[in-house]
């Protein structure tokens, strides 16, 4: 039982990443841009980092 | 570890087929699939700080790990968006930058995670962890193996 469900947790946590990540794969017809992927991939990194950063600067953990 | 393995496996089957047989496409679709996981993360643990299911140190501690990881996956994708075609240097450029926070990210997992006192939390952390982890081996391996 404790296996089952690990192991739903574990589908659970990947199934919305996979999910994107499918959808991401049939655009365009089963072609990929490379280049706006990694925009999309710079920019979401950018913003975890602000919303990162900020969060530490907020509860005075930055230094 | 059998964890990290099962993600690994669930993440690697996820894009190994669908993808043609580009390195850089691979490394993209890992790249981008883990800045929307780091997101995930980012999102749980602020929350969960708020809660107050997780001490402030712990989720400072998360924090500062997710800016190395959004450093070095800022870095990749800059790197990477330049190159029409991969190069070696590029490539061992940014296994390099991505070793020590994947490594990092591993010593979060087995750490136990002991500053999260919510147990349900606790483990959303650590699959977070996880699925990052095998996010970053899969950049790497893309980078690495190609296909």
């Amino acid at each position: 039982m404790l296996t089952a469900i690990a192991l739903l947790q574990l589908f659970n946590a990947a199934a919305p990443g996979i999910a994107e990540l499918i959808l991401l794969i049939r655009k365009t017809d089963g072609t990929i841009a490379i280049v706006p992927m990694l925009d999309e991939a710079g920019a979401q990194f950018k913003a975890n980092l602000a919303q990162a950063t900020d969060w530490l600067k907020a509860h005075g953990k930055s230094g | 570890m059998n964890r990290l393995r099962v993600i690994g496996v669930v993440l690697l089957l996820a894009l190994l087929p669908a993808c043609t047989d580009s390195r850089l496409e691979k490394a993209a679709k890992g790249l981008l699939l883990t800045s929307k996981l780091v997101a995930e993360l980012q999102t749980t643990v602020i929350q969960a700080e708020e809660q107050n299911l997780v001490s402030e140190e712990t989720a400072a501690d998360v924090m500062r790990l997710c800016v190395r990881i959004n450093q070095a996956g800022e870095f990749a994708s800059s790197i990477l968006k330049t190159l029409e075609k991969l190069d070696e240097p590029s490539a061992e450029a940014i296994i390099a930058a991505l070793r020590p926070v994947t490594a990092s990210v591993g010593d979060a997992v087995n750490s136990g995670l002991l500053g999260v006192k919510n147990e349900a939390t606790r483990d959303k952390v650590r699959l977070a962890l996880l699925a990052i982890q095998s996010g970053l081996n899969s950049v790497a391996l893309a980078l690495a193996i190609g296909g």
